[in-house]
C-alpha cells in the first residue's frame, strides 16, 4: 500500500518537474521488493504504470515550454486535446492506485490492466531469481491469487 | 499469458489513443468556426483590445517618466526630422490602429523599444550612431514592425501569465507597473518575432521608398565598432546575429520599380544640434 500512497505523494511534489516521482518509486522499490512476493508484485506494478504516466507528463512540459520559450505553437487544437489526454490519464492513474492501495493494504491482489499481469508472471515465475526475506529457498508458494486469467 | 499480456497492452494503447483522437476532434470542431486560435497572436489581439493596450501604454509612459525618471528630449531639429521620417513610414502602414508616438530619450546605450499603445523610444545615443536618416528608418520600421504585430503584448501577456502563476506579482499598483515597464525594456523579443518585424521592415521600407539595404548598412557599422552584444547595444541582445541579420537584409528582393528617394534632411547638422 506504502508503494502507492507514496507515489501520489512523490506525484504531488513532481508536478512541475515530473522526474521526481519516478526516482521516488525506483529508490521503493529497491528498497521494498525483498520484503516478499506480494509487496515485490505491488511495488513493480506501482513502479510500471508509474513509467508511462511520467512520460506523458514530461510530453506536457516539454510541448508547454517550447510555446512559452519558442513560441512554437505546433497546432494548437492537437495541444489542448494533449492536455485533456494528460489530465485524463492522470485522474485514471491516481484513482487507480488508490484503489490498489486499499486493497493491497487488505491484503488482496489488485491487477492493472496490463501492468498487473506483468508484474505477476515476474514476480511469481520460476525463473524469479530473487530471495525474499519470508520464504526459505526451496518452497515457492504457488497457491496464491493468480492473475484472471 | 504473454498473449493475454500483449492484449492488455493493445486495449491501453487503444483506450488512450482513442481519447486522444475523440478530444482533437471535438476541440476541432468546436474551434472550426471561430477566427482566433488559442495561444496564438490572434488570440491576444482577441484577448487584448486595441483600446486596452493604448491605455497600457499611456499608463507605463506616465510611470517612466515620472517614478523611473526617464529624460525625453525635446529638440526642434531632430523632433522634426522624426516626423518626416516616421510619417513616411506611416502612410505605408496599409490600416493602423495605433496613433505613433516616438520619443527621444537621453541614454548612453545605443536603444529603441517599444512599449504596448505604439509608443517608440529612441537613444540620443542610437541616433548619433545612425549615419543616415534611412539607417534611422530602418531602425524605427523595426520598431514599427514590433508594434503591428503586437509583439509587445504577447510578451506582456506571457510574462505576466508565468508571474501571476508563480505569485511575483504582490498586487499593489507601483510594483505591478514597476515590473510592467521591466519587462518591457529588458525582456526580449524571440528570434521568430525579430525575424518577423525584420521582414516586415524591409517590406515597408520598400514601399516608403528608403532602401532596405539601410538595415544591413545599420548593422555593417555596428560590426565595424565592434560593439559587442554586452557593451552598448542592448537592444540587439536577443536579436538575430548582425551577420545573418545583415546577410537577410542584403539578400531581400527589391522588385523592379523601385527608386529610392532620399530625406530632404541635413543629417549632419540635425547630429551636431543634439
Amino acid at each position: 500500500m506504502g508503494a502507492y500512497l507514496m507515489m501520489i505523494a512523490a506525484f504531488a511534489v513532481g508536478l512541475p518537474l515530473p522526474v521526481v516521482n519516478l526516482i521516488a518509486a525506483l529508490i521503493y522499490y529497491s528498497i521494498n521488493r525483498k520484503k516478499g512476493r506480494f509487496v515485490h508484485f505491488h511495488c513493480l506494478q506501482s513502479f510500471l504504470s508509474q513509467i508511462p504516466t511520467t512520460l506523458v507528463n514530461w510530453g506536457l512540459l516539454f510541448w508547454a515550454l517550447q510555446i512559452y520559450l519558442f513560441d512554437n505553437y505546433g497546432e494548437t487544437t492537437l495541444f489542448f486535446a494533449y492536455i485533456v489526454l494528460v489530465i485524463v490519464a492522470n485522474l485514471i492513474y491516481i484513482i487507480f492506485s488508490v484503489i490498489a492501495a486499499v486493497k493491497a493494504w487488505k491484503g488482496n491482489f489488485y491487477y492493472f490492466l496490463f501492468f498487473g499481469p506483468y508484474a505477476y508472471k515476474r514476480v511469481y515465475s520460476r525463473s524469479n531469481p530473487l530471495q525474499y526475506d519470508n520464504e526459505d529457498n526451496k518452497a515457492t508458494p504457488f497457491n496464491l491469487n493468480k492473475p484472471p486469467y | 499469458m504473454l498473449g493475454k499480456i500483449q492484449k492488455d497492452l493493445i486495449k491501453l494503447l487503444a483506450f488512450f489513443g482513442g481519447l486522444f483522437l475523440f478530444f482533437y476532434l471535438g476541440f476541432f470542431l468546436l474551434f472550426r468556426s471561430s477566427s482566433v486560435t488559442w495561444l496564438t497572436s490572434e488570440y491576444n489581439e482577441h484577448l487584448f483590445s486595441y483600446e486596452k493596450e493604448i491605455q497600457l501604454g499611456e499608463i507605463i509612459d506616465r510611470y517612466a517618466i515620472k517614478e523611473e525618471e526617464i529624460d525625453i528630449l525635446k529638440n526642434r531639429p531632430i523632433d522634426s526630422a522624426l516626423w518626416v521620417i516616421s510619417s513616411r513610414l506611416k502612410k505605408q502602414i496599409p490600416i493602423s490602429e495605433y496613433d505613433y508616438k516616438i520619443k527621444i530619450i537621453e541614454s548612453e546605450m545605443i536603444n529603441a523599444f517599444t512599449i504596448p499603445g505604439g509608443r517608440i523610444y529612441i537613444s540620443k545615443e542610437l541616433i548619433l550612431f545612425c549615419e543616415s536618416p534611412e539607417q534611422l528608418a530602418a531602425v524605427l520600421a523595426h520598431e514599427i514592425a514590433h508594434v503591428e504585430k503586437r509583439h509587445t503584448v504577447s510578451r506582456i501577456l506571457k510574462e505576466f501569465t508565468i508571474s501571476l502563476l508563480f505569485s511575483i506579482i504582490s498586487g499593489t499598483d507601483t510594483v505591478l507597473l514597476s515590473e510592467l515597464w521591466k519587462t518591457t525594456i529588458s525582456s526580449s523579443f524571440n528570434r521568430k518575432q525579430e525575424q518577423e518585424s525584420d521582414e516586415y521592415a524591409m517590406d515597408l521600407l520598400e514601399k516608403s521608398n528608403i532602401s532596405p539595404r539601410a538595415i544591413a548598412a545599420f548593422f555593417r557599422k555596428l560590426n565595424r565598432e565592434n560593439l559587442d552584444y554586452d557593451e552598448k547595444v542592448e537592444f540587439l541582445m536577443s536579436h538575430p546575429h548582425n551577420n545573418s541579420r545583415i546577410k537577410r537584409s542584403l539578400e531581400y528582393k527589391i522588385s523592379n520599380g523601385f527608386k529610392p528617394i532620399p530625406f530632404d534632411l541635413d543629417w549632419k547638422s540635425i547630429k551636431e544640434d543634439l
